[in-house]
């Protein structure tokens, strides 16, 4: 598969403008996820992919070759929604083999092919099954099979897990994977869920209202988002409001609330407003037994154990309140009521400007 | 205030098992997830509680008092269903103070009530809208916000958060929890997703096909899971079939492939028994070097995947099978992961994070669910 070039694509749909001149280019084989918060325009730009809807202006390409104005038949993709549409009346194994029965294919080697694909996606022993006996998770691997059967080069996924358990959509993402990776296609899958997107796909592509807002491997993005709005839609975050007191030789030096924090950064001038994005992971809690009377102490409001993670709510002193989710070490927590400290991982907040737009309106989910 | 009392509850639907004598209580106050499945019976759980569908066999006690038979209308319950029903003909506003003002609350009250809401299920700036012209996952949120109106003490909640974004789900989970906290409600949330009812309950009631696995607060039933079933459907879990192969006073080793055996703290198993051990993916650690310590194996680094907090680690140990180890993302980065898949590394579970099961009489594959 070549690559594929999406060029200025814009597409209104009465008064909402869906898409506004989106480009983004996606390489042979590679596994993108397209997120954003509903509305942002990803399904629509999946479906200009697909030539389901025509946008107003702009071009595809894949490889030398325009495909703009082609319908979907002449595309050759293979597309799974959220909606799985198996024929009733087929079994398991008839579903899959629509695609090679209907290009004609038949015979013993037409039987291999299907139980290949079976086979990798381990649907074997539910061959006979028919869809209504099936399970949510094996229905849509079944969808999934019978698309990959049609042999497409490039795989449209619009939310192929949603209409299923979160257990079981943990499960599967690895499998979808694994499969578009062992068949070398090019995927490219659309989701409201981050992790999903961030554990399963080679680069992310951020959207809000109509725009790629950034493009980024899951950890450049999750590490060192530019945006504020990736900072927040990519994971929890603590967004700290300050002003910047210092800032030379690589050290910044902000207040927030009249405490100080310093960290290493650089691109902020003295006296300029600022906003700190600390990922929870990076607030590192203590007991503070001795009662000192140092800053960014507080007392835990909330802890939950969530599994793998402990998540304590602290409110400090100055009236901030934060965030921290660490690793579930088996340890007792620092108690709701009792005091604590907490410490910011080396590389762990994240500097930008004040949003002109203001806080809420750069952070808004939809 | 309510608490909440099921005696020996079943309910049956033709041939069907629903609820399989189930006996729970829950106390004043408490907020609890039902947790399980599709198909595990959480709805039908909460329509008994609601007064919706009457138990074939059983009762039901609401603050001490039989309501077995009673109407819903007379249990002084808020009931939240999956498929909620807005009123297409009215505004966010007015859909949302119809909960109070259906239960005698005045006009400006129930305004009020209304607008504080909204506010706390973000949609303030969509008052004046109409129903239809609002996502599902907003719809959602105004059935909530009418639902939390109307000053129930008691909450039933069919997966209140089912249609809302993952995003502003992790946002929203922590408010409901907050809100009903600072109301001093009493809620019964059914979700099928468990991180959700890890970090909202403060007891989880795990469902599985009508009958309750475990019962109790989320660090036991995550710490202490009763079965296999429990370890993977809540947290997820490394599982490795083996035999007993020797007990000492604390300690019991399991053979799980040939010439490989693990060490488990404990020793409730019989020798020679049938079981399944299991640990947890974060407690199984990473080394890039060799080193004498117990439960330290030898394998292929297949894959790295980013989860967030941590990254998610799958590795090749031969016989033994493919595990998956959860290493917090810094300390992944220092040691260099994401580069190193194809690589020979190590993988250790200290015995103390080992938990032994016996064997389940159906497959393992079965019980995980594992499709």
């Amino acid at each position: 598969m070549p690559d594929i070039r999406i060029v200025n694509v814009r597409k209104e749909f009465r008064d909402v403008l869906a898409l506004n001149d989106v480009s983004l280019e996606i390489r042979d084989r590679e596994y993108v996820s397209i997120i954003g918060p509903s509305g942002c325009g990803k399904s629509t730009l999946l479906k200009c992919l697909a030539g389901i809807i025509k946008q107003d202006s702009g071009q595809i390409y894949v490889g030398d070759r325009e495909v703009t104005a082609l319908p979907p038949e002449e595309r050759h993709l293979g597309y799974m929604f959220q909606e799985i549409a198996l024929f009733p009346h087929m079994s398991a194994w008839d579903n899959v083999g629509y695609g090679p029965r209907v290009r004609g294919e038949a015979g013993e080697l037409a039987r291999q092919f299907v139980g290949q694909i079976m086979e990798m996606t381990r649907l074997n022993i539910a061959s006979d099954t028919y869809p209504d006996e099936l399970s949510g998770g094996a229905k849509q691997k079944t969808a999934l099979a019978r698309a990959i059967a049609a042999e497409p080069q490039l795989m449209l996924l619009d939310e192929p897990l949603g209409a299923l358990d979160a257990h079981v959509r943990g499960v599967l993402r690895y499998e979808l994977r694994r499969l578009v990776k062992e068949l070398g296609l090019t995927a490219i899958h659309v989701t409201h869920d981050q992790e999903e997107a961030m554990s399963i796909s080679d680069r992310l592509v951020i959207m809000k209202a109509g725009q790629v807002v950034e493009v980024g491997t899951p950890l450049q993005l999750y590490l060192s988002p530019k945006r504020l709005f990736t900072a927040n839609f990519l994971g929890e975050a603590n967004f700290i409001e300050g002003t910047v007191e210092e800032s030379n030789q690589g050290q910044i030096t902000v207040s927030v609330k009249g405490w100080k924090l310093n960290f290493a950064g650089s691109g902020f001038v003295k006296g300029e407003r600022i906003v700190l994005a600390v990922r929870p992971e990076s607030v590192i809690p203590a007991p503070d037994d001795q009662q000192s009377d140092r800053e960014w102490t507080g007392s835990v409001r909330d802890h939950l154990l969530l599994g793998d993670c402990m998540r304590i709510e602290i409110e400090l002193e100055n009236g901030t309140e934060i965030v921290s989710q660490i690793p579930n070490s088996g340890l007792q927590p620092i108690k709701v009521g009792e005091r604590a400290r907490i410490d910011f991982a080396k590389d762990g907040i994240i500097p930008y400007q004040f949003p002109a737009q203001g806080l809420d309106l750069e952070l808004a989910l939809e | 205030m309510p608490s909440i009392r099921l005696i020996d509850v079943s309910k049956t639907f033709g041939r069907i098992k629903a609820i399989h004598n189930v006996s729970l209580q829950i106390a004043d106050g408490e907020y609890v997830c039902v947790l399980g499945p599709t198909g595990s019976g959480k709805t039908t759980l909460l329509r008994l509680i609601a007064g919706l569908t009457y138990p074939t066999s059983g009762s039901i006690e609401l603050d001490g008092k039989p309501v077995t038979f009673v109407q819903p209308e007379d249990r002084n319950a808020a009931y939240v269903p999956q498929q909620y029903a807005l009123f297409p003909h009215m505004t966010v506003r007015e859909n949302v103070a119809f909960g109070p003002l259906a239960r005698g609350f005045t006009p400006e009250e129930s305004l009020r009530t209304a607008d504080e809401m909204l506010k706390l299920v973000r949609l303030s700036h969509r008052a004046a809208s109409f129903p239809h012209e609002l996502s599902g996952g907003m719809q959602q949120r105004i059935a909530l916000a009418r639902g939390l109106a109307g000053r129930s003490p008691l909450l039933l909640l069919d997966e209140p958060l089912g249609a809302i974004d993952a995003r502003l789900r992790v946002i929203l989970r922590y408010q409901l929890r907050r809100l009903a906290k600072d109301l001093g409600v009493t809620v019964v949330h059914v979700t099928h997703d468990q991180q959700e009812a890890m970090s909202i309950a403060d007891r989880i009631a795990v469902l599985r096909e009508g009958a309750i696995e475990q019962f109790g607060h989320p660090a036991d039933i995550y710490g202490a899971p009763t079965s296999p079933f429990l370890a993977n459907f809540v947290g997820g879990a490394n599982f490795l079939e083996g035999t007993v192969v020797r007990k000492e006073l604390d300690v019991t080793l399991i053979e799980v492939a040939e010439g490989f055996s693990v060490t488990s703290s404990g020793n409730a198993h019989p020798l020679g028994g049938a079981v399944v051990a299991s640990f947890r993916q974060e407690r199984t650690s990473i080394l890039t070097s060799a080193s004498l310590e117990e439960n330290l194996v030898p394998g292929k680094l297949v894959s790295t995947s980013l989860l967030g907090v941590f990254l998610r680690c799958v590795v090749d140990l031969g016989r033994i099978g493919e595990i998956v180890a959860k290493v917090p993302l810094r300390e992944a980065l220092q040691q260099r992961l994401p580069d190193r898949v194809g690589d020979v590394i190590f993988v250790r579970a200290g015995r103390e994070a080992v938990l032994v099961f016996s064997r389940p009489e159906r497959a393992l594959a079965v019980e995980l669910e594992a499709f």
